[in-house]
């Protein structure tokens, strides 16, 4: 695969969420090319152009990060951290993508520079409209740096 | 300069016996000297009556010569002889009795010679007489020379009289004076007397009350030292040098040591921090007080006690400080519950973090499968049901539902522990404008017609986000539990009583049992099947929890299939 294709990554633990977040993002007629991590630590890796993706070209600039926050290794909390203190990285829109409402990190989250923050509805419909509206938004609506 | 009340006292008796004795002893002087002035009275009588005998003795010689003369009788001899002899001895009586008055000496020195001169005259009369007869005789007294000589006696005599006349005359008056002064001095004796008695019996009263006082100080002092003796709390005083002037029992216990080895000795000794209580009694010297200040007392042994003293200034009648009172609190206990306090609220805050965790992780644990179970059925359902006959589609909407319920379960329990850890501040509630708003919001969610009476809605304090929540789950239960009427109505309204607004809401639902009362507002219990009445059963939970943490209460009445009615109470909004 050509890493320097990638225009969103997106870090999730689960491989369920996973699938179903991609369904749901091609569903909704998203045409860009999604690279799906499998936590902190790899996302990290691909960002930094490290091991596996070494290949990637760190100029190459994303148009969006999804992060889940409860993964293993390095947290969702930990990528955003890292990333947005880094002014190559920090540009980038971050959403977090979590399960809970009672995530105690939503405000730090927004602290450390997270561009949106979304709860994923357990029911499908407003799942898959919650996720379908977002990608609509980041990628149609809203106006990248780059 | 300054006495003590005794020396005072004594200062007093002393004046006043100095006084009386004064007067005593002038009192009897006086007494001597009216006396002396009595004797010179009697004395110038006694001269007055002496002479007068000699008078007598002169008048008798004469008379007898004479009648011998006359008659040539011896009879008339015997008063002339009679009186010659005791003419003598009145005379020299006389002369005994003047003899500290010169100027009479020198008359009865002429009365003398002229009585002796008129002897020898009478004599010699009587001699011719008994020679020649009373021819000679006529001679003799014709010549007149015996009536010279008595004459010349009698004006002696009168002289003799009329000066001691003059003395006694100036005796009596000096005696008269004399008694008349003393009988005012007496007086103003007897005044002085009275009035020093007077002041006697005023000091000796005054002593008497002093005493009574000094013996009722002496009972209330004994009554404090029992009442400090008592305290457990150890006691003591301090003079400006930081020394020791007094202890009670408990300061002897505390330290070990005994009252004679505490008094004299530096307060600061017996600290673990002396410098700290040495700082600790300035600071009441300066501020006249201190509180609460933490020291630590060590006993002899070594065993250490955590004390809180609370210290003043005590000071004299005129305002003068005199020491420190200061008075220890053995706060060992409180510091060991302080401690516990604290480890227990550790524990808590401990155990309110787990209980954090435990909720994110039921929160975002639980949900992700649901959600995954959810997200496929509906992958099944978009893409597979042609596959699948009407059982199978039956079952998979089954699914769906069923994983819908749980995700809501979840959310109203997290919803309601949230409630027990959120502080929310309080605030004043327009009442009346919050109801309005959840009516409408209400309204929009259900197409049927809903009457709606809003009485008077008087404000209360509360957490309004709260508050509304407890209006929602009303407004919406009311509604709820009334959709199998043909028409709901809906009645909403207010009272006060006493620091509490009372809000009501009455509709004319289903209503329910009061027998299961008891069920009514407990966590995920319900009075109604699922395909009678949806629902989880927490939203009265969530109200009672909320308006329990306003300090109201929650309650309701009803009467199945009549309607219900409930109540709850918020604080007025100037409780």
């Amino acid at each position: 695969m050509n890493y320097n294709d990638v225009e969103i990554l997106f870090a999730e633990d689960s491989a369920d969420d996973a699938a179903l977040t991609i369904r749901a993002l091609k569903k909704g007629g998203l045409s860009n090319t999604i690279f799906h991590v499998k936590d902190g630590a790899e996302a990290l890796d691909f960002m930094y152009c490290r091991g596996e993706y070494a290949t990637r070209n760190i100029q190459n600039h994303l148009k969006l990060i999804l992060l889940d926050l409860k993964m293993p290794k390095v947290s969702g909390t930990e990528v955003l951290e890292k990333l947005k203190s880094d002014p190559a990285f920090k540009i980038i829109p971050v959403v977090i993508l979590t399960s809970s409402k009672e995530d105690p990190d939503i405000t730090r989250c927004y602290e450390l520079g997270a561009n949106s923050y979304i709860v994923k509805p357990v029911e499908s419909d407003n799942f898959f409209q919650t996720i379908k509206d977002l990608s609509m938004y980041w990628m149609i609506s809203n106006q990248p740096p780059h | 300069m300054k006495f003590s009340s005794d020396k005072k006292n004594l200062f007093f008796f002393s004046i006043a016996g100095i006084a009386l004795v004064s007067v005593l002893v002038i009192f009897y002087f006086k007494i001597q000297k009216v006396k002396s002035t009595n004797d010179w009275v009697e004395h110038t009588q006694e001269v007055l009556r002496k002479s007068d005998n000699v008078l007598l003795d002169v008048l008798n010689i004469e008379t007898g010569s004479r009648g011998f003369m006359l008659t040539g009788n011896e009879v008339f001899l015997t008063p002339f002889y009679e009186a010659v002899i005791k003419i003598g001895n009145d005379i020299t009586d006389l002369t005994i009795l003047t003899k500290d008055n010169p100027s009479q000496q020198s008359r009865i020195d002429s009365l003398k010679k002229a009585g002796e001169d008129g002897l020898v005259f009478m004599k010699q009369s009587i001699e011719v007489r008994k020679k020649n007869g009373l021819m000679d005789t006529e001679k003799i007294i014709a010549s007149g020379n015996g009536k010279n000589l008595v004459d010349k006696i009698r004006s002696i005599i009168t002289d003799i009289d009329s000066e001691e006349f003059r003395l006694l005359k100036l005796r009596k008056s000096e005696n008269e004076k004399s008694v008349t002064s003393s009988e005012l001095i007496f007086v103003l004796l007897l005044v002085f007397i009275v009035v020093v008695l007077a002041f006697v019996i005023v000091v000796i009263n005054n002593q008497n009350t002093k005493n009574k006082l000094a013996e009722k100080e002496k009972q209330t002092s004994q009554y404090s030292r029992s009442l400090i003796e008592a305290s457990l709390d150890p006691l003591v005083t301090i003079n400006s040098d930081g020394k020791i002037t007094d202890v009670n029992s408990a300061s002897e216990k505390i330290t070990g040591i005994l009252r004679k080895d505490l008094i004299g000795t530096d307060f600061s000794n017996y600290f673990t921090e002396p410098e700290k209580a040495q700082a600790g009694y300035r600071q009441v010297f300066e501020k006249s007080f201190v509180s609460d200040y933490p020291l630590t007392l060590k006993h002899k042994s070594g065993q250490l006690t955590d004390v809180l003293y609370n210290a003043s200034v005590y000071k004299d009648n005129n305002g003068n400080v005199l020491g420190v009172f200061a008075a220890a609190r053995d706060v060992t206990e409180q510091k060991l519950a302080d401690k516990i306090i604290i480890e227990r609220t550790t524990q808590l805050q401990s155990v309110n973090k787990e209980l954090e965790a435990f909720t994110y992780s039921v929160s975002h644990d639980l949900r992700a499968p649901l959600r995954a179970i959810n997200g496929y059925a509906k992958i099944l359902q978009e893409d597979y049901t042609e596959k699948l006959d009407a059982d199978g589609i039956k079952s998979l909407y089954a699914i769906q539902n069923n994983s819908k319920k749980m995700g809501t379960l979840i959310d109203d329990l997290l919803a309601f522990s949230r409630l027990g850890r959120k502080v929310v501040p309080s605030s004043e509630i327009n009442m009346a404008v919050l109801v309005k708003s959840v009516r409408e919001e209400e309204l929009l969610n259900n197409p049927k017609e809903i009457e709606f009476e809003i009485k008077e809605l008087l404000p209360a304090k509360g957490q309004q986000a709260l508050i509304k929540q407890v209006w929602v789950n009303l407004i919406s239960n009311a509604i709820k539990y009334s959709q199998h009427k043909p028409k709901t109505k809906i009645e909403i309204g207010s009272y006060q009583k006493n620091n509490q607004v009372v809000y009501y809401i009455k509709d004319n639902g289903v209503g329910f049992d009061m027998q299961y009362y008891s069920k009514l507002f407990g966590v995920f219990q319900r009075l109604h099947s699922q395909e009678e009445f949806e629902g989880t059963g927490i939203g009265l939970a969530i109200v009672q929890k909320i308006i329990q943490r306003h300090n109201g209460t929650v309650w309701a009445e009803s009467k199945l299939n009549e309607g219900a009615c409930f109540y709850f109470s918020l604080p007025t909004i100037n409780s």
